[in-house]
């Protein structure tokens, strides 16, 4: 069992909240039905994920769960929260991208159909529309090499990218930008109440 | 399945084994949902009438945990944590009506109600009815409490009765304290306590609850007839054979064989069965019947219509035979119907006398008897073809008349049987006239 990442307590507390309240924001658009988070008690073994190189620290997704419905229908998806009110988030987002890179090469049995980046605020403008293309994961792997890649192979690195890999990261990752009001947009919950129980009474499970 | 449905449905799985042990009678229902904010992990149900959500949830972090009990419907709900709440951090829950509890309370209540049957039934009150935050030990002390309110009923002892209904009013509903107080009261009252001295108010119901009676039957051994022919004051045919009881469980034939003046049946019908001969009576209580064990034969009572009983057993004997189980055994009848060849008659006499008096010479001996009405009051109609027995319109009989009747006409062909039901249906009226002087 690995140990979950630890941060402070303040930022710990805003991880959690953020975690919980994207989770909430996912389960009201009526196509999540399975869903944790990585601050709960219970083990979270399909969150939890290490570096393979550089000390082999661990990191992990904030939200893990299911979709219902659609051509979603009983795909898994991962979620990293970012309850940030800035967009100096570029930093962050290219180390989940490596992560995410680590992820499906090295732990395919817990590899989601998606992979979110939820955040409160917008980021990179400029290249809003291309944040996941294969042009910015290589450039994350580039900063998180030493992470990434054996210590014998940094000097050729681009060598030993897996562009298979890259190619599932381009189709995977989405960003979702929430806002506080956004949050509330949602069916009400007398509504939501009407259609869980009609999905219980169909006995659809 | 993924590796995460494997998970999810490992943890509501260990939930569904929880919930059942501590609540047999409970219907449970997997949803497709695991940990969802606003739709239910699984859905209790206790027959058509009582429903309840339960909302896993894999955090306990105090504060979710009350938002998310201010969100769903209080009183049919319960947020279960998968691990263990504790009760300090939940200061902030006032309102109280919702049912926060681990998954570790639960495991102790199937744990714990599978020793103690008392335990079983505040464990069952719990999951029906219950609200509030529970930690297990707050689960645990309820459970002790009940069952040494049980201990001490049976003493006449007041303040840990007291102690017991004290603690279900603050965690039960309205249904529930009444259960725990029916219960307690009926071994306050069985145990030869005044009714006036019992530490709770009397619910003054003219039956105990069918849980109540179910844990009474189930508890320690209780040697005292007196005690369950007061138990037995308040209880009905209906009521005891709502769920199955084997012959094995001495307190059900302590409680029958203490009240067999008091129930009373419509109809009864002897059955096939394969029992060897019994010296003393075996009741048992099984499809909705309250049966007894006899010579290689069942007999069955109920109110039920006789479309409803098992097939009974052709009897037929003939007159002289009749007469002769007619003088062993000293009953009348003022009506038979007879069968000689394709002919039926029928024989009533106009006066008091039976027409199986062996001096009546005006029925050829040889005849078959398909049916007589025998002298009693009410008058109960004896079939012999069907091995039956009822009254005119909606007559109800005591169950002891009904075993005796049966014993003496649809039983035993040679004479030694015939003895030994002669001896007891003795038994039984002995029985009967007994408990009636307590």
């Amino acid at each position: 069992m690995y140990a979950p990442v630890m941060p402070g307590e303040d930022l710990h507390k805003l991880g959690e909240d953020g975690a919980r309240r994207a989770k909430e924001w996912l389960d009201a658009t009526g196509r999540v039905t399975r869903s944790w988070t990585v601050y709960d008690n219970i083990p979270t073994p399909l969150l939890e994920f290490h570096w393979p190189h550089d000390g082999g620290k661990p990191f992990s997704y904030d939200i893990g769960g299911m979709f219902d419905g659609g051509e979603l229908d009983l795909q898994r998806f991962m979620a990293e929260c970012k309850k940030y009110s800035h967009p100096n988030q570029g930093g962050h987002f290219d180390k989940f991208l490596a992560q995410t890179y680590v992820m499906l090469k090295h732990y395919h049995y817990a590899a989601p159909e998606h992979i979110l980046w939820m955040t409160w605020h917008p980021f990179r403008q400029t290249n809003w529309n291309k944040l996941s293309d294969q042009a910015h994961v290589i450039s994350a792997l580039k900063k998180h090499k030493e992470r990434v890649f054996p210590p014998d192979g940094l000097g050729n690195w681009k060598a030993l990218v897996d562009f298979d890999i890259v190619k599932q990261i381009t189709q995977r990752v989405w960003v979702i930008v929430l806002s506080d009001r956004q949050e509330k947009l949602v069916i009400s919950d007398s509504q939501r109440k009407v259609l869980a129980s009609h999905r219980i009474d169909e006995g659809r499970s | 399945m993924t590796g995460f449905d494997e998970l999810t449905e490992g943890y509501k799985q260990d939930a569904i084994r929880a919930l059942v042990g501590a609540d047999g009678t409970a219907e449970v229902h997997s949803t497709e949902y695991f940990n969802h904010t606003f739709a239910p992990d699984l859905v209790l149900r206790w027959g058509k009438k009582k429903e309840r959500y339960v909302y896993l949830r894999t955090t306990t972090n105090p504060a979710y945990l009350i938002e998310d009990a201010s969100r769903v419907d209080a009183a049919s709900s319960i947020v279960m944590p998968l691990a263990e709440v504790s009760g300090k951090a939940y200061d902030g829950y006032e309102d109280k009506r919702t049912l926060i509890s681990g998954l570790p309370s639960f495991r102790f209540l199937a744990e714990a109600g599978a020793q103690r049957p008392v335990v079983g039934l505040a464990s069952r009150l719990l999951l029906q009815g219950g609200h509030g935050l529970l930690s297990t030990d707050t689960t645990a002390s309820f459970g002790r409490s009940v069952d040494d309110g049980f201990e001490a009923a049976q003493q006449g002892a007041s303040d840990a009765t007291s102690r017991a209904l004290h603690e279900a009013r603050d965690l039960l509903d309205q249904s529930g304290i009444e259960q725990v107080s029916d219960f307690l009261e009926a071994v306050w009252v069985g145990s030869g306590a005044p009714r006036s001295d019992f530490p709770g108010a009397s619910t003054a119901s003219p039956v105990m609850s069918d849980d109540a009676l179910a844990v009474l039957l189930d508890s320690v051994e209780i040697h005292d007839y007196s005690f369950w022919r007061r138990v037995g004051s308040r209880l009905t045919l209906d009521q005891l054979v709502t769920r199955r009881w084997d012959a094995s469980n001495v307190n059900f034939q302590r409680l029958i064989n203490a009240n067999l003046d008091r129930l009373r049946a419509r109809r009864a019908r002897v059955t096939a069965a394969d029992s060897a001969p019994v010296e003393t009576l075996r009741w048992f209580a099984r499809d909705g019947f309250l049966g007894v064990r006899m010579e290689g034969a069942e007999i069955l009572f109920s109110d039920m219509a006789f479309d409803a009983f098992p097939d009974g057993r052709d009897s037929t004997m003939t007159l002289n035979a009749l007469r002769l189980r007619a003088s062993r055994f000293d009953f009348g009848a003022s009506t038979i119907a007879t069968r000689a060849d394709n002919r039926r008659i029928d024989f009533s006499a106009t006066d008091d006398s039976s027409v199986l008096d062996e001096g009546d010479r005006l029925i050829d001996g040889a005849v078959d008897v398909l049916s007589a009405t025998l002298r009693t009051n009410p008058e109960m109609i004896v079939n012999l073809q069907s091995s039956s027995l009822r009254g005119n319109t909606g007559a109800k009989f005591e169950v002891r008349y009904l075993v005796e009747n049966a014993a003496a006409m649809l039983f035993a062909s040679n004479e030694s049987d015939q003895d030994r039901l002669l001896e007891l249906s003795r038994y039984i009226g002995q029985l009967a006239a007994n408990t009636a002087e307590q």
